[in-house]
């Protein structure tokens, strides 16, 4: 097996990686919350999707982690064999280079709303995405650090928040639960999908160094996460009530009402830069993960000539995906919710498959469910 | 006087334990030739290599009894010290052999007994006397003995230790380095009596074989480091250093990038800090300015001050260093974003003004700032560049051409004179200038990009070159170290400095086995008084 990735990060270097993630995919638009019914209660919806998506992706790290010095491109060969594992594996990387450039399109259609309205969207991608692509080509070590700086950004965020108190009225929080449970369920598995585009950890266990603390970090992910959606969700309703529900980007229109003592009035171009950096970090992690997986798929010697071109179809998918803002709505909030969880936890499915399936064919071959062939890998080193 | 002369063979001592100047690099090799014992041929041989220099002493003496036996003392006159040559060597050569006549035991005589000089050694070998010479060594030869001796008498004239020109602080010492290597291990050494401190000894350039020291505390540093350092001197391949850049650019990690991964000071103090943390220091000979790596970006907005006056102000004022590399690196570019593109984000008031300026002015937003930082950066060329004299001519006009005159003229508006001397003033407060030249670089790259895209072009700009210092390393170390990878240990002693007794830790990342730097427990505390007492407890 070539080494083609040589860098290491620290666990808590990967909680970094996916608090970015997981937080540039509803910071400026809010999927969860547009166009669903009872918008008050966006949070209990939020609530139960991070439950979900706890056990998830514990399922996801545990399948992982019995394959310390695997990818889950690598693993799913082993798993499925040379074919089927490759077309698993293809799908995944398909899926990650797909939400890459769904990221660069919100970004991009993000600031052409909310700043530059005669800009084309198409130069907001590009500089994203080859900004990304820049990053991911000097490895996994400096996406890490970028996203170490990058989760000040989302602190931040959750800081501002905050901010807005006095408009906030927690009258609008009530009645709870006025249309049953159903609209929530149906929020929970949006909530659900986005926490699947994490589905990346898969090729950046190996190369985490301290692997005892991997599981833990998983955890707090979704937790941190899923405790600062709920606070924005509450934050938002607070504010804006049922109107909520209407609006576009209303994370934006929240930090709108902030003003710091009548002198700074738009100070929305802070949480915007911030946003703008985080993505180009997620569109890196993305890019990073695909152009590596494909490298290991193929059996190439190097990944990082794959990552410009890489960056290049997204920016193309970026374009061509969506016609309009409103079709990127649509897809976040309907087709999203299906096509993620069908893919991820699909190629999960099979993998869970195999995995047991090989288990209980060889019984006694090893203790940790891989092959032995695989076990004793010459590249195995610490 | 002797005592002085003592103490300087002293200090050249220091390096008799580890040198390496047979493994420099440049050396011809030359097969080497050995003493003859006969006076005239050796001679001859010297007079020969040297060709007739004008510096060169060749002096005959005659000693043993009756002057028997003939010597040759051969140095050059301005690199020794002459006073001590005639008083410690040859004098007492003469002197006190006036009752032999084997010239085998007049020579192990002067050698063993007569020459008072701390550091003498023998050899046969020609090469190594010619280099010696050149040295400011002076060479003994005795007639029919095909060994000499070689005593160390380097003297030559050398600014006296004074105030770090470049780096000047209030509070803590006013010693800056000087040109000379061994002063400037002196200087070291005299802060850190330690036996641990290390200097090994380098000649580097093939012509000019210039003494470089690499200096470091074993037991602190991390081996691997100094292996690595080592490597990379003993590489070096050039005919000439005369200044520690010329080092620089040659064992730097990354030679493109714009930054640079080592640092280069002017103070012992800043030396001595960085060595107890672990790092090394390579001190060339010829220059005050000494290299320290590995180097972290924080290094550069540091300044020795920090930790000598209270810990509330050092972190302040640390922060405010920030603040000011902020801003010399985005200023101009946010003007142009803002004034082109984002008029929004500025008070209603504000930006009526700034419009209101700008109403008369002929030039878009760049070309002004360009124009207008390419002003102040020529001035500020200018005024390096300019004899002291004429410096305050430069002053004036600069603060007329900048100031009123272009403003009056209607070429720029007094928004842009405010942004270019806040940016020039932010860029004064860089503690290191070679962080601050690349700033001013990078400053133009932004505004141009600003122009284009506005904000989003300057955060973009700003994200590639974040992504650059990412990827730097400084032997090893990342170079966006103490933030990014995020140590959180080393927060004590990165934006904000703690106070001396809560950092009691190396950085991790430098002094990788010896990171306790004190025992905890260290923050002074009034003794304990029993009850009802005002006497404390013994």
């Amino acid at each position: 097996m070539k080494q083609q990735e040589r860098g290491r990060i620290s666990a808590f270097q990967y909680m970094c990686i996916l608090l970015v993630i997981r937080m540039t995919a509803t910071t400026v638009a809010f999927p969860f919350m547009t166009g669903h019914e009872s918008p008050t209660d966006a949070w209990i919806g939020a609530l139960i999707g991070i439950g979900g998506s706890l056990v998830l992706l514990e399922l996801m790290v545990r399948l992982s982690l019995y394959f310390p010095d695997m990818t889950v491109v690598q693993f799913s060969q082993a798993l499925l064999g040379k074919f089927f594992g490759g077309i698993a594996a293809l799908l995944l990387v398909g899926f990650w280079v797909f939400d890459a450039a769904v990221t660069a399109r919100a970004m991009g259609s993000a600031l052409v709303n909310a700043f530059m309205p005669e800009t084309p969207v198409l130069v907001f991608i590009i500089v994203t995405v080859f900004f990304g692509a820049n990053g991911a080509r000097q490895g996994l070590e400096i996406t890490a650090r970028w996203s170490e700086l990058a989760t000040v950004g989302v602190l931040m965020t959750a800081i501002m928040l905050v901010l807005p108190f006095k408009a906030m009225s927690f009258q609008n929080l009530l009645p709870i639960l006025p249309y049953g449970l159903s609209p929530h369920l149906k929020r929970a598995a949006t909530m659900t999908s986005m926490f699947l585009r994490l589905s990346v950890l898969g090729m950046m266990i190996p190369y985490v160094r301290n692997k005892k603390d991997v599981l833990r970090y998983t955890r707090y992910t979704v937790i941190v996460s899923g405790i600062v959606l709920t606070a924005q969700s509450i934050a938002l309703v607070a504010v804006f009530g049922s109107r909520a529900a209407t609006s576009a980007v209303p994370t934006l229109q929240l930090v709108r009402q902030i003003t710091i003592g009548e002198f700074f009035e738009r100070i929305e171009i802070i949480p915007v830069s911030l946003w703008l950096l985080n993505s180009g970090v997620n569109i890196g992690a993305f890019i990073w993960a695909s152009s590596l997986g494909l490298a290991q798929l193929f059996n190439l010697n190097r990944f990082e000539p794959l990552t410009y071109p890489i960056g290049g179809l997204a920016v193309l998918l970026g374009m061509v995906l969506f016609k309009n803002y409103v079709e990127q709505v649509r897809y976040l909030i309907g087709l999203q919710p299906i096509l993620v969880p069908l893919v991820v936890l699909g190629v999960y499915l099979l993998l869970y498959a195999g995995f047991i399936f090989k288990r209980l064919w060889f019984p006694k071959r090893t203790n940790s469910g891989a092959p032995a062939a695989l076990e004793a890998d010459p590249d195995d080193t610490k | 006087m002797l005592g002085r002369l003592v103490k300087k063979t002293k200090v050249l001592g220091w390096f008799g334990g580890k040198k390496r100047s047979g493994a420099g690099p440049g050396r011809k090799a030359e097969p080497s030739l050995s003493l003859s014992g006969v006076l005239e041929v050796d001679e001859a041989r010297i007079r020969q290599a040297f060709g007739n220099s004008l510096d060169l002493v060749y002096r005959r003496i005659a000693i043993g009894k009756n002057g028997c036996i003939q010597a040759l003392v051969v140095h050059i006159s301005e690199m020794v010290n002459p006073q001590f040559v005639s008083n410690a060597i040859v004098e007492r050569m003469v002197d006190k052999t006036e009752n032999l006549t084997d010239p085998h035991t007049v020579y192990t005589h002067i050698r063993d007994r007569y020459v008072e000089v701390t550091d003498v050694t023998e050899t046969h070998d020609i090469q190594r006397i010619l280099e010696e010479i050149t040295n400011g060594s002076t060479c003994i030869f005795v007639r029919g003995v095909n060994t000499a001796i070689v005593c160390q008498t380097q003297g030559f004239n050398q600014r006296e230790v004074s105030q770090p020109s470049t780096e000047s602080t209030i509070r803590g010492s006013k010693e800056g380095f000087v040109e000379a290597l061994a002063t400037n291990v002196s200087l070291i050494r005299r802060r850190i009596r330690n036996s641990n401190l290390r200097v090994e000894h380098y000649v580097l350039g093939a012509v000019s074989k210039t003494s470089v020291a690499l200096v470091y505390i074993e037991g602190i540093a991390n081996p691997g480091v100094i292996e690595e350092a080592r490597q990379r001197l003993s590489r070096v391949k050039v005919d000439c250093i005369q200044e520690s850049g010329q080092l620089e650019e040659l064992i730097e990690d990354a030679p493109l990038s714009p930054f640079p991964t080592l640092l280069r000071t002017e103070r012992p103090d800043r030396v001595t800090g960085n060595l107890l943390e672990g790092r090394f220091a390579i001190v060339t000979d010829g220059t005050p300015f000494v290299l320290i790596a590995p180097a972290t970006f924080s290094m550069f907005l540091t300044a020795p001050e920090d930790y000598f006056e209270r810990f509330f102000a050092g972190s302040v004022i640390r922060l405010l260093r920030y603040l000011a590399f902020l801003i010399s690196l985005t200023l101009p570019a946010l003007y142009i974003a803002i004034t082109t593109f984002h008029q929004e984000l500025l008070p209603t008031p504000l930006i009526l003004s700034i419009a209101a300026q700008r109403d008369h002015i002929p030039f878009p937003a760049v070309v002004e700032a360009a124009l207008m930082e390419m002003v102040f950066e020529l001035l500020r060329e200018a005024g390096i560049r300019l004899p002291v004299v004429l410096g305050q001519a430069v002053s004036i006009i600069g603060a007329l051409v900048i100031g009123e005159a272009a403003l009056r003229a209607g070429l720029v508006s007094a928004a842009m004179v405010v942004v270019v001397a806040l940016t020039g003033v932010s860029s004064f407060a860089t503690p290191i200038f070679s962080l601050a030249i690349s700033v001013r670089l990078l400053r133009f790259p932004l505004m141009l990009l600003a122009s284009a895209l506005g904000l989003f072009g300057i955060l973009v700009g700003l994200a590639v070159i974040l992504t650059h210092l990412l990827a730097l390393r400084s032997f090893g170390v990342p170079y966006l170290e103490p933030f990014a990878p995020f140590v959180g240990r080393e927060q004590r002693d990165a934006v904000f400095r703690s106070p001396w007794w809560a950092m009691d830790e190396r950085p991790g990342f430098v002094a990788e086995r010896n990171g306790k730097r004190v025992p905890p427990g260290q923050m002074p505390k009034p003794p304990e008084r029993e009850e009802g007492t005002e006497e404390v407890k013994p």
